[in-house]
């Protein structure tokens, strides 16, 4: 007795067995992430399936499941992802052959776009975009970015390239070996599976090491969180066969899923479970603190910028107040202002006194800076793509010169108001408190 | 190089030919074009024909229209298209001017 599934395919409903379901699966799956590579404008997937279906109903009768057997006919009939994978790379000679030196530098160009991979990501895939930019495996840049974070610059630069990379779905890049985590052999993250399997060597070795280094000032703890967030799991078979160092081809997943492949893990000895034992129960928790802390981030993140947005518009206000001599003014809207302080500097009189280019120009400066928050917040909370990558690069040059403009006026005015004694009588007058004047200044 | 290896490349240098002359006949259906070719010999796995058809599309070489079957869902049929029918007949003058020239080597004896 066996199984069956019922399935659609080329809107036809056939019954499969269930092995039998489980290759043409992995079969169309790998298809499906080749093509989705390439970006093709036609549905390539679809054509198949639908010839596949027009196979199966020439097969069967009604009644009748398809087996394991079937499958393979037809799949040895239609060919594997290598048999496209040709026809492919004798077109992409013929473009280069067929153009002149011009256009193929053009050609190359366009192939050397950064982007942010958003098949192949943690938080929004900027790493391993950077890392398939300079060609390198993505847990190293993952690395690079986490250390930086502790300087608080890596923050901003990730920050920025979430916002001004485009994204793109290009599926896992470097197709040789890669160093991956299994879900399947976990006791933590699957971390130390992942790197035995990447250097070829026996898991309970890493294990070991790991749970030794815990008992060294907590190096070890540190390096496996660190790697836990680097390493990509490996969910598809593709991801765990590459994770061995195996060819993605039809027939190496043919016999993966058939299990000849698979590693007895059943081999630990008793003491090595005895250890690990521990380690087994506290797994799922950190899993599951690590699935709470990437939305968190997101919303830290989010909460700073609207912060900032506030204080921005308040600031705005204030300058733009100031701009027109209402600052002062009695029963205006906000009745009088008469304590703008920041650091002890009463604002709303220093405003005043400031030249109107400078007031605009600040203004513009804070609505340059609101814009570019408020580009950052529907991005990173709302995940929106209608925005424009150009653009807010451009924002982001415009708020860098209106804020260097801005930085080189200010300091000019305030040695004005110095020179001319201005300041001093604001001391005496306490609109300005004279140590944090000091600190200001010296 | 074994045989097996010789006819493999031949094939695949013609198969666009071959499909453009199929289509040149009048509008195809994708798995009939499959069919002749199999005949034929010209493929064998017929998962390669997919994307060449979607390759010449980009190219502008031909185009399809949607078909409503009776048996199943609505059928995409091939067309050539104006470009598709120059390439053709340039691919045409190319493979007489290869068929001749090996015609020849073969026929001359020492």
């Amino acid at each position: 007795m066996k199984k069956t599934l019922s399935i659609n395919i080329g809107s036809k409903v056939f019954n499969i067995d269930n092995d039998a379901y489980e290759l043409l699966k992995k079969y169309l799956d790998s298809i499906k992430s080749y093509f989705e590579k390439i970006e093709t404008e036609e549905d390539i997937l679809m054509d198949i399936e639908t010839r596949i279906s027009e196979k199966f109903s020439s097969i069967i009768n009604f009644s009748e499941s398809l087996n394991l057997k079937d499958v393979k006919n037809i799949i040895n009939e239609m060919g594997s992802v290598d048999d496209f994978k040709e026809i492919y790379e004798e077109y992409s000679i013929k473009e280069e052959s067929e153009f002149n030196e011009s256009t193929h530098k053009d050609y190359k160009n366009e192939n050397r776009k950064i982007f942010r991979n958003l098949d192949d990501k943690v938080i929004a895939g900027v790493a391993s975009g950077v890392a398939n930019y300079f060609n390198i495996d993505p847990v190293i840049s993952r690395l690079l970015f986490l250390a930086s974070l502790l300087t608080g610059f890596g923050l901003i630069v990730y920050i920025i390239c979430w916002i001004g990379i485009p994204g793109k779905r290009v599926g896992m890049l470097n197709s040789s070996k890669r160093l991956f985590r299994d879900g399947d052999n976990k006791i933590l993250g699957g971390v130390a599976y992942g790197i035995a399997n990447y250097f070829s060597i026996d898991t309970a070795i890493i294990r070991i090491i790991f749970i030794v280094s815990l008992f060294l000032g907590g190096f070890g703890f540190i390096t496996y969180i660190l790697l836990w967030i680097s390493i990509p799991e490996a969910k598809t078979v593709e991801d765990k066969m590459r994770a061995k160092g195996y060819e993605v081809t039809l027939e190496n997943i043919e016999k993966y899923i058939k299990g000849a492949f698979k590693k007895k893990d059943d081999e630990e000895n008793l003491l090595i479970k005895i250890i690990l034992f521990p380690f087994r129960l506290i797994g799922p928790i950190i899993s599951g603190v690590f699935s709470l802390l990437i939305p968190l981030f997101r919303i830290i993140i989010s909460l700073i910028l609207f912060v900032i947005s506030i204080v921005l518009i308040v600031l705005m206000v204030l300058f733009s107040l100031g701009l027109f001599n209402l600052i002062n003014y009695e029963n205006f809207i906000f009745g009088s202002i008469e304590g703008a302080y920041i650091s002890g500097i009463d604002l709303s009189i220093i405003i005043g006194e400031l030249p109107i280019y400078l007031s605009m120009s600040i203004i513009l400066f804070f609505l340059v800076s609101l814009l570019i928050l408020i580009i950052s917040v529907s991005r990173i909370l709302l995940n929106a793509k209608n925005i424009n990558p150009t653009t807010f690069i451009g924002l982001l040059f415009v708020g860098i010169i209106l804020f260097v403009f801005n930085s080189v006026i200010i300091s000019q005015v305030i040695n004005e108001w110095e020179d001319t004694g201005q300041i001093q009588e604001w001391i005496d007058d306490g609109v300005i408190k004279i140590d944090n004047w000091k600190t200001y200044r010296y | 190089m074994s045989t097996d290896n010789f006819k493999i490349q031949i094939r695949k240098g013609l198969l666009e030919f071959c499909v453009l002359q199929i289509i040149s006949r009048g509008e195809v259906y994708t798995s009939d074009i499959i069919d002749e070719l199999k005949k034929s010999e010209i493929i064998v796995v017929e998962g390669t024909l997919y994307p060449l058809l979607n390759r010449l599309k980009a190219s502008g070489y031909v185009d399809y229209k949607w078909k409503e079957s009776n048996q199943g869902p609505p059928r995409k049929y091939y067309v050539l298209t104006v470009e598709g029918t120059d390439h053709l007949s340039q691919l045409k003058i190319s493979w007489k001017e290869i068929d001749k020239s090996v015609k020849n080597i073969m026929t001359i004896k020492k």
